[in-house]
Protein backbone atom coordinates (compact mmCIF):
# COMPACT_ATOMS: atom_id res chain seq x y z
CA UNK A 1 0.00 0.00 0.00
CA UNK A 2 2.60 2.41 0.87
CA UNK A 3 5.43 0.93 -2.16
CA UNK A 4 5.59 4.43 -3.43
CA UNK A 5 6.81 5.93 -0.38
CA UNK A 6 9.01 3.20 -0.01
CA UNK A 7 10.72 3.30 -3.51
CA UNK A 8 10.88 6.96 -3.02
CA UNK A 9 12.71 6.49 0.42
CA UNK A 10 15.02 3.66 -0.84
CA UNK A 11 16.31 6.09 -3.57
CA UNK A 12 18.29 7.71 -1.77
CA UNK A 13 18.57 6.35 1.11
CA UNK A 14 20.97 3.36 1.46
CA UNK A 15 21.34 2.45 5.24
CA UNK A 16 19.16 1.44 8.08
CA UNK A 17 20.54 4.27 10.43
CA UNK A 18 19.47 6.62 8.21
CA UNK A 19 16.14 5.27 7.36
CA UNK A 20 14.89 5.05 11.11
CA UNK A 21 16.26 8.10 11.56
CA UNK A 22 14.44 9.85 8.36
CA UNK A 23 11.43 8.15 8.95
CA UNK A 24 11.48 9.96 12.47
CA UNK A 25 11.90 13.24 11.17
CA UNK A 26 8.84 12.90 9.04
CA UNK A 27 6.55 11.33 11.42
CA UNK A 28 7.35 14.20 14.36
CA UNK A 29 6.57 16.96 11.61
CA UNK A 30 3.23 14.99 10.06
CA UNK A 31 1.82 14.66 13.80
CA UNK A 32 1.92 18.06 14.14
CA UNK A 33 0.98 18.82 10.86
CA UNK A 34 -2.01 16.05 10.50
CA UNK A 35 -3.14 16.72 13.95
CA UNK A 36 -2.55 20.49 14.60
CA UNK A 37 -3.51 23.87 12.61
CA UNK A 38 -0.51 24.68 13.20
CA UNK A 39 1.17 23.91 9.66
CA UNK A 40 -0.92 24.61 6.49
CA UNK A 41 -0.69 21.22 4.31
CA UNK A 42 1.69 23.22 1.74
CA UNK A 43 4.87 22.57 0.89
CA UNK A 44 5.11 19.71 3.00
CA UNK A 45 8.29 18.51 1.72
CA UNK A 46 10.37 22.03 2.48
CA UNK A 47 8.19 23.02 5.30
CA UNK A 48 9.82 19.19 6.58
CA UNK A 49 13.04 19.99 5.71
CA UNK A 50 12.90 23.34 7.78
CA UNK A 51 12.04 21.22 10.52
CA UNK A 52 14.62 19.17 10.38
CA UNK A 53 16.86 21.95 10.52
CA UNK A 54 15.55 23.79 12.96
CA UNK A 55 15.27 20.51 15.37
CA UNK A 56 19.17 20.02 14.92
CA UNK A 57 18.94 17.14 11.97
CA UNK A 58 20.20 18.76 9.23
CA UNK A 59 21.66 16.05 7.49
CA UNK A 60 18.03 14.72 6.87
CA UNK A 61 16.55 17.53 5.71
CA UNK A 62 17.99 17.09 2.09
CA UNK A 63 17.11 13.92 1.50
CA UNK A 64 13.82 14.28 3.44
CA UNK A 65 13.00 16.99 1.12
CA UNK A 66 14.21 15.46 -2.28
CA UNK A 67 10.95 12.91 -1.77
CA UNK A 68 8.47 15.46 -2.88
CA UNK A 69 5.49 16.46 -1.42
CA UNK A 70 3.29 13.69 -3.22
CA UNK A 71 5.06 11.54 -0.89
CA UNK A 72 3.81 13.42 2.11
CA UNK A 73 0.07 13.17 0.69
CA UNK A 74 0.13 9.89 1.26
CA UNK A 75 -0.52 10.24 5.08
CA UNK A 76 -3.22 11.32 6.51
CA UNK A 77 -4.39 11.24 10.33
CA UNK A 78 -6.11 8.14 9.82
CA UNK A 79 -2.86 6.42 8.05
CA UNK A 80 -0.15 7.70 9.72
CA UNK A 81 0.73 5.25 12.19
CA UNK A 82 -0.07 2.43 10.46
CA UNK A 83 1.91 3.54 7.63
CA UNK A 84 5.11 4.18 9.86
CA UNK A 85 4.80 0.47 10.57
CA UNK A 86 4.32 -0.58 7.35
CA UNK A 87 7.43 0.91 6.18
CA UNK A 88 9.60 0.18 8.83
CA UNK A 89 8.25 -3.82 8.50
CA UNK A 90 8.66 -3.43 4.40
CA UNK A 91 12.39 -1.78 4.76
CA UNK A 92 13.12 -4.63 7.49
CA UNK A 93 12.04 -7.64 4.83
CA UNK A 94 14.31 -5.86 2.20
CA UNK A 95 17.93 -7.91 2.22
CA UNK A 96 20.66 -6.55 4.92
CA UNK A 97 23.78 -6.14 4.66
CA UNK A 98 25.96 -5.34 7.90
CA UNK A 99 28.62 -3.47 7.01
CA UNK A 100 31.21 -3.03 9.30
CA UNK A 101 33.30 -0.35 8.97
CA UNK A 102 36.43 1.26 11.05
CA UNK A 103 34.80 4.47 11.53
CA UNK A 104 31.11 6.09 11.38
CA UNK A 105 30.39 7.04 7.32
CA UNK A 106 29.20 10.72 6.47
CA UNK A 107 25.80 10.67 4.31
CA UNK A 108 27.58 11.19 1.49
CA UNK A 109 29.79 8.39 2.06
CA UNK A 110 27.53 6.30 2.82
CA UNK A 111 25.07 6.64 -0.22
CA UNK A 112 28.49 6.53 -2.39
CA UNK A 113 29.06 3.12 -0.44
CA UNK A 114 25.08 2.12 -0.89
CA UNK A 115 25.43 2.54 -4.68
CA UNK A 116 28.22 0.32 -5.02
CA UNK A 117 26.33 -2.71 -2.67
CA UNK A 118 23.25 -2.20 -4.30
CA UNK A 119 24.93 -2.67 -7.81
CA UNK A 120 27.09 -5.59 -6.07
CA UNK A 121 24.56 -7.40 -4.10
CA UNK A 122 21.10 -6.63 -4.56
CA UNK A 123 19.45 -3.64 -6.06
CA UNK A 124 16.96 -3.61 -2.94
CA UNK A 125 19.76 -4.04 -0.20
CA UNK A 126 19.83 -2.04 2.60
CA UNK A 127 22.49 -1.07 4.26
CA UNK A 128 22.99 -1.57 8.13
CA UNK A 129 26.21 0.22 9.50
CA UNK A 130 28.32 -0.92 12.44
CA UNK A 131 31.61 0.15 13.28
CA UNK A 132 34.04 -1.89 14.12
CA UNK A 133 38.18 -1.00 14.46
CA UNK A 134 39.01 -4.29 13.17
CA UNK A 135 37.75 -3.70 9.84
CA UNK A 136 40.38 -1.15 9.83
CA UNK A 137 42.18 -0.70 6.34
CA UNK A 138 39.22 -1.76 4.18
CA UNK A 139 35.81 -2.95 5.75
CA UNK A 140 34.16 -6.59 6.51
CA UNK A 141 30.30 -7.40 6.18
CA UNK A 142 27.83 -10.11 6.71
CA UNK A 143 25.80 -11.22 3.94
CA UNK A 144 23.20 -13.99 3.64
CA UNK A 145 24.41 -15.06 7.42
CA UNK A 146 27.97 -15.28 6.27
CA UNK A 147 30.90 -13.16 7.59
CA UNK A 148 33.43 -11.89 5.12
CA UNK A 149 36.97 -9.92 6.04
CA UNK A 150 37.97 -7.69 3.62
CA UNK A 151 40.04 -5.43 6.24
CA UNK A 152 43.63 -4.92 5.94
CA UNK A 153 44.12 -8.60 7.70
CA UNK A 154 42.89 -9.86 4.17
CA UNK A 155 45.14 -7.67 2.03
CA UNK A 156 47.75 -8.71 4.20
CA UNK A 157 47.33 -12.62 4.16
CA UNK A 158 46.90 -11.91 -0.07
CA UNK A 159 50.46 -10.59 -0.07
CA UNK A 160 51.31 -12.68 2.60
CA UNK A 161 54.44 -13.94 0.79
CA UNK A 162 55.71 -10.82 -1.19
CA UNK A 163 55.92 -9.25 2.23
CA UNK A 164 57.68 -12.16 3.45
CA UNK A 165 59.89 -11.93 0.96
CA UNK A 166 60.13 -8.20 1.31
CA UNK A 167 61.34 -8.61 4.99
CA UNK A 168 63.56 -11.32 4.25
CA UNK A 169 65.37 -8.98 1.35
CA UNK A 170 65.57 -6.16 4.36
CA UNK A 171 67.15 -8.35 6.59
CA UNK A 172 69.61 -9.60 4.10
CA UNK A 173 70.75 -6.17 3.39
CA UNK B 1 23.89 17.87 185.70
CA UNK B 2 24.47 16.33 188.78
CA UNK B 3 21.52 14.22 187.76
CA UNK B 4 23.04 12.18 185.24
CA UNK B 5 24.97 9.18 186.46
CA UNK B 6 27.62 7.31 184.92
CA UNK B 7 25.61 4.46 183.71
CA UNK B 8 23.86 7.63 181.68
CA UNK B 9 27.67 8.86 180.77
CA UNK B 10 28.41 5.48 179.29
CA UNK B 11 25.67 5.14 177.47
CA UNK B 12 26.10 8.43 175.65
CA UNK B 13 29.85 7.79 175.00
CA UNK B 14 29.03 4.67 173.85
CA UNK B 15 26.13 6.03 171.49
CA UNK B 16 28.96 8.74 170.22
CA UNK B 17 31.64 5.91 169.80
CA UNK B 18 28.70 4.43 167.96
CA UNK B 19 28.29 7.36 165.90
CA UNK B 20 31.72 7.78 165.19
CA UNK B 21 32.19 3.95 164.00
CA UNK B 22 29.29 4.51 162.18
CA UNK B 23 30.48 7.26 160.01
CA UNK B 24 33.98 5.46 159.01
CA UNK B 25 32.07 2.35 158.49
CA UNK B 26 29.64 4.68 156.15
CA UNK B 27 32.75 6.77 154.51
CA UNK B 28 34.36 3.17 153.53
CA UNK B 29 31.68 2.13 152.46
CA UNK B 30 30.86 5.13 150.07
CA UNK B 31 34.64 4.77 148.75
CA UNK B 32 34.42 1.28 147.66
CA UNK B 33 30.66 2.07 146.22
CA UNK B 34 32.41 4.63 144.54
CA UNK B 35 35.49 1.91 142.86
CA UNK B 36 32.61 -0.32 141.74
CA UNK B 37 30.37 2.30 140.03
CA UNK B 38 33.96 3.44 138.24
CA UNK B 39 34.40 -0.10 137.24
CA UNK B 40 30.62 -0.73 136.18
CA UNK B 41 30.53 2.84 133.97
CA UNK B 42 33.46 1.33 131.74
CA UNK B 43 31.66 1.87 127.86
CA UNK B 44 30.37 -1.45 126.74
CA UNK B 45 31.93 -1.46 122.96
CA UNK B 46 34.91 -1.20 124.34
CA UNK B 47 34.69 -4.24 126.28
CA UNK B 48 33.07 -5.99 123.48
CA UNK B 49 36.07 -4.75 121.48
CA UNK B 50 38.92 -5.73 123.49
CA UNK B 51 37.62 -9.09 123.88
CA UNK B 52 37.48 -9.49 119.95
CA UNK B 53 40.44 -8.35 119.63
CA UNK B 54 41.59 -11.05 122.22
CA UNK B 55 39.55 -13.97 120.67
CA UNK B 56 40.71 -12.73 117.20
CA UNK B 57 44.84 -12.90 118.39
CA UNK B 58 43.89 -15.99 120.02
CA UNK B 59 42.81 -17.69 116.43
CA UNK B 60 45.63 -15.84 114.74
CA UNK B 61 48.06 -17.56 116.86
CA UNK B 62 45.83 -20.70 116.54
CA UNK B 63 45.81 -20.22 113.05
CA UNK B 64 49.88 -20.00 113.04
CA UNK B 65 50.18 -22.43 115.07
CA UNK B 66 48.40 -25.05 112.73
CA UNK B 67 50.02 -23.76 109.53
CA UNK B 68 53.73 -24.03 111.29
CA UNK B 69 52.40 -27.40 111.90
CA UNK B 70 51.20 -28.04 108.44
CA UNK B 71 54.19 -26.93 106.36
CA UNK B 72 56.29 -28.62 108.57
CA UNK B 73 54.25 -31.89 107.79
CA UNK B 74 54.30 -31.10 104.12
CA UNK B 75 58.01 -30.91 104.13
CA UNK B 76 58.67 -33.88 106.09
CA UNK B 77 56.47 -35.88 103.67
CA UNK B 78 57.79 -33.93 100.58
CA UNK B 79 61.23 -35.12 102.06
CA UNK B 80 60.19 -38.65 102.74
CA UNK B 81 58.38 -38.87 99.14
CA UNK B 82 61.99 -37.76 97.64
CA UNK B 83 63.36 -40.61 99.85
CA UNK B 84 60.91 -42.93 98.87
CA UNK B 85 62.02 -41.97 94.51
CA UNK B 86 65.67 -41.75 95.43
CA UNK B 87 65.40 -45.66 96.56
CA UNK B 88 63.27 -46.50 94.08
CA UNK B 89 65.29 -45.23 91.04
CA UNK B 90 68.03 -46.61 93.24
CA UNK B 91 66.00 -49.96 92.84
CA UNK B 92 65.62 -49.81 89.26
CA UNK B 93 68.75 -48.66 88.07
CA UNK B 94 69.80 -52.15 90.68
CA UNK B 95 67.85 -54.17 88.88
CA UNK B 96 68.51 -53.03 85.24
CA UNK B 97 72.46 -52.75 85.94
CA UNK B 98 71.66 -56.61 87.25
CA UNK B 99 69.91 -57.39 83.69
CA UNK B 100 72.41 -55.60 81.86
CA UNK B 101 75.05 -57.67 83.62
CA UNK B 102 72.82 -60.63 83.00
CA UNK B 103 72.55 -60.40 79.68
CA UNK B 104 76.21 -59.42 78.99
CA UNK B 105 77.07 -62.58 80.70
CA UNK B 106 74.83 -64.56 78.72
CA UNK B 107 75.74 -63.17 75.42
CA UNK B 108 79.65 -63.67 76.57
CA UNK B 109 79.03 -67.43 77.35
CA UNK B 110 76.90 -67.94 74.46
CA UNK B 111 79.94 -66.04 71.93
CA UNK B 112 82.29 -67.91 74.16
CA UNK B 113 80.04 -71.54 73.15
CA UNK B 114 80.05 -70.63 69.88
CA UNK B 115 84.01 -69.43 69.45
CA UNK B 116 84.68 -73.05 70.70
CA UNK B 117 82.50 -74.25 68.31
CA UNK B 118 83.33 -72.94 65.28
CA UNK B 119 87.46 -72.99 65.95
CA UNK B 120 86.60 -77.11 66.68
CA UNK B 121 84.53 -77.11 63.28
CA UNK B 122 87.75 -75.03 61.77
CA UNK B 123 90.15 -77.48 63.04
CA UNK B 124 88.65 -80.38 62.06
CA UNK B 125 88.12 -78.88 58.41
CA UNK B 126 92.16 -77.97 58.38
CA UNK B 127 93.06 -81.43 60.05
CA UNK B 128 90.36 -83.64 56.97
CA UNK B 129 92.09 -80.87 54.61
CA UNK B 130 95.34 -81.55 55.78
CA UNK B 131 94.93 -85.25 55.20
CA UNK B 132 93.62 -84.97 52.38
CA UNK B 133 96.74 -83.23 51.11
CA UNK B 134 98.58 -86.19 52.41
CA UNK B 135 96.67 -88.74 50.48
CA UNK B 136 96.37 -86.91 46.31
CA UNK B 137 100.28 -85.98 47.27
CA UNK B 138 100.69 -89.60 48.05
CA UNK B 139 98.91 -90.43 44.99
CA UNK B 140 100.80 -88.05 42.93
CA UNK B 141 103.70 -89.78 43.90
CA UNK B 142 103.14 -93.16 42.84
CA UNK B 143 101.68 -91.83 39.84
CA UNK B 144 104.79 -89.68 38.62
CA UNK B 145 107.03 -92.83 39.51
CA UNK B 146 104.71 -94.90 37.44
CA UNK B 147 105.02 -92.66 34.77
CA UNK B 148 108.51 -92.11 35.23
CA UNK B 149 109.02 -95.96 35.09
CA UNK B 150 106.41 -96.22 32.06
CA UNK B 151 108.71 -92.96 29.79
CA UNK B 152 112.19 -95.20 30.83
CA UNK B 153 110.50 -97.78 29.12
CA UNK B 154 109.44 -95.96 26.06
CA UNK B 155 110.97 -96.82 23.02
CA UNK B 156 112.69 -93.77 20.64
CA UNK B 157 109.96 -94.14 17.97
CA UNK B 158 107.55 -92.96 19.99
CA UNK B 159 109.61 -89.85 21.12
CA UNK B 160 109.99 -89.08 17.60
CA UNK B 161 106.03 -89.51 17.47
CA UNK B 162 105.61 -87.63 20.03
CA UNK B 163 107.95 -84.51 18.45
CA UNK B 164 105.77 -84.28 15.16
CA UNK B 165 102.96 -84.33 17.21
CA UNK B 166 103.91 -80.97 18.92
CA UNK B 167 105.04 -79.62 15.83
CA UNK B 168 101.60 -80.11 13.86
CA UNK B 169 100.05 -78.95 17.30
CA UNK B 170 102.51 -75.92 17.01
CA UNK B 171 101.18 -75.32 13.06
CA UNK B 172 97.51 -75.56 14.02
CA UNK B 173 97.67 -73.37 16.95
CA UNK B 174 99.31 -70.41 14.78
CA UNK B 175 96.69 -71.25 11.97
CA UNK B 176 93.93 -70.84 14.45
CA UNK B 177 95.90 -67.77 15.67
CA UNK B 178 96.12 -66.49 12.08
CA UNK B 179 92.42 -67.08 11.26
CA UNK B 180 91.60 -65.30 14.70
CA UNK B 181 93.32 -62.52 13.27
CA UNK B 182 91.06 -62.25 10.08
CA UNK B 183 88.71 -62.65 12.27
CA UNK B 184 88.86 -60.14 14.44
CA UNK B 185 89.98 -58.44 11.59
CA UNK B 186 86.62 -58.49 10.02
CA UNK B 187 84.57 -57.63 13.20
CA UNK B 188 86.58 -55.00 13.69
CA UNK B 189 86.09 -53.10 9.74
CA UNK B 190 82.24 -54.24 10.29
CA UNK B 191 82.52 -52.85 14.10
CA UNK B 192 83.28 -49.63 12.49
CA UNK B 193 81.27 -49.66 9.69
CA UNK B 194 78.13 -50.06 11.85
CA UNK B 195 79.66 -46.94 14.12
CA UNK B 196 79.75 -45.02 11.15
CA UNK B 197 76.39 -45.92 9.71
CA UNK B 198 75.03 -44.69 12.97
CA UNK B 199 76.92 -41.44 13.09
CA UNK B 200 75.70 -40.66 9.84
CA UNK B 201 71.84 -41.77 10.28
CA UNK B 202 72.37 -39.96 14.12
CA UNK B 203 73.62 -36.79 11.84
CA UNK B 204 70.97 -37.61 9.28
CA UNK B 205 68.52 -37.10 12.22
CA UNK B 206 70.18 -34.05 13.91
CA UNK B 207 69.97 -32.32 10.48
CA UNK B 208 66.64 -32.89 9.75
CA UNK B 209 65.61 -31.55 13.42
CA UNK B 210 67.64 -28.26 13.03
CA UNK B 211 66.01 -27.79 9.16
CA UNK B 212 62.44 -28.49 11.44
CA UNK B 213 63.38 -26.56 14.10
CA UNK B 214 64.52 -23.40 11.95
CA UNK B 215 61.62 -23.48 9.91
CA UNK B 216 59.57 -23.22 13.03
CA UNK B 217 61.55 -20.10 14.76
CA UNK B 218 61.30 -18.86 10.97
CA UNK B 219 57.52 -19.16 10.82
CA UNK B 220 57.36 -17.84 14.14
CA UNK B 221 59.06 -14.60 13.69
CA UNK B 222 57.08 -14.66 10.67
CA UNK B 223 54.30 -14.48 12.24
CA UNK B 224 55.80 -12.31 14.92
CA UNK B 225 56.65 -9.66 12.09
CA UNK B 226 53.22 -10.07 10.51
CA UNK B 227 51.46 -9.12 13.72
CA UNK B 228 54.04 -6.50 14.12
CA UNK B 229 53.52 -4.85 11.03
CA UNK B 230 49.57 -5.30 11.37
CA UNK B 231 49.75 -3.22 14.34
CA UNK B 232 52.20 -0.42 12.76
CA UNK B 233 50.03 -0.07 9.92
CA UNK B 234 46.65 -0.39 12.41
CA UNK B 235 48.18 1.91 14.01
CA UNK B 236 49.08 4.55 11.23
CA UNK B 237 45.68 3.88 9.45
CA UNK B 238 43.95 4.81 12.39
CA UNK B 239 45.46 8.31 13.46
CA UNK B 240 46.70 9.35 9.92
CA UNK B 241 43.42 8.51 7.44
CA UNK B 242 40.67 10.88 6.92
CA UNK B 243 37.24 9.61 6.52
CA UNK B 244 37.44 9.78 2.96
CA UNK B 245 40.10 7.76 2.95
CA UNK B 246 38.58 4.88 5.43
CA UNK B 247 35.28 5.45 2.55
CA UNK B 248 38.15 5.13 -0.07
CA UNK B 249 39.01 1.59 1.52
CA UNK B 250 35.71 0.56 2.22
CA UNK B 251 34.90 0.96 -1.27
CA UNK B 252 38.37 -0.88 -2.72
CA UNK B 253 37.35 -3.43 -0.38
CA UNK B 254 34.36 -3.93 -1.59
CA UNK B 255 35.64 -4.24 -5.34
CA UNK B 256 38.14 -6.52 -4.04
CA UNK B 257 35.02 -8.64 -2.26
CA UNK B 258 33.35 -8.88 -6.07
CA UNK B 259 36.76 -9.76 -8.11
CA UNK B 260 37.23 -12.62 -5.36
CA UNK B 261 34.26 -13.75 -6.49
CA UNK B 262 34.01 -15.37 -2.92
CA UNK B 263 30.39 -14.07 -2.88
Amino acid sequence: MFQVALERIKNNTFTKQDFYSRLGVVQEFLEQALFSSAINTEDLADQCADYARQSGRIESANYIRDWGNDFFNIFTADNLYEAMEELKQEVEELPELVLYTPVSLENKQSEEIGAIAREMFDPEVMINLSVDSKALGGCSFVWQGKFYDFSFNYFLEKNEEAVLELINSYGQK
Amino acid sequence: MEILSSTELLIALSISFGIVVGVVVFSLLQRKGKKDSDDMSFPAYEYAIKKAQHTADEIVGEARKEARQIVAGAEVQSRQIIHDNSVETEKIRTVFLESLRSLQEKINTEMSVSANETYRHAEEMARLFADSLEIQEREMKEKLADISGRLQEMPDSLAADSQSIASELKERVARAGEQIELALQGIQEETRKQISSHIMKKFTEAEADIAAYRESREKLIDRYLETLIKDIVRLTLQKELTSDDHADLVRRALAEAKESSVL
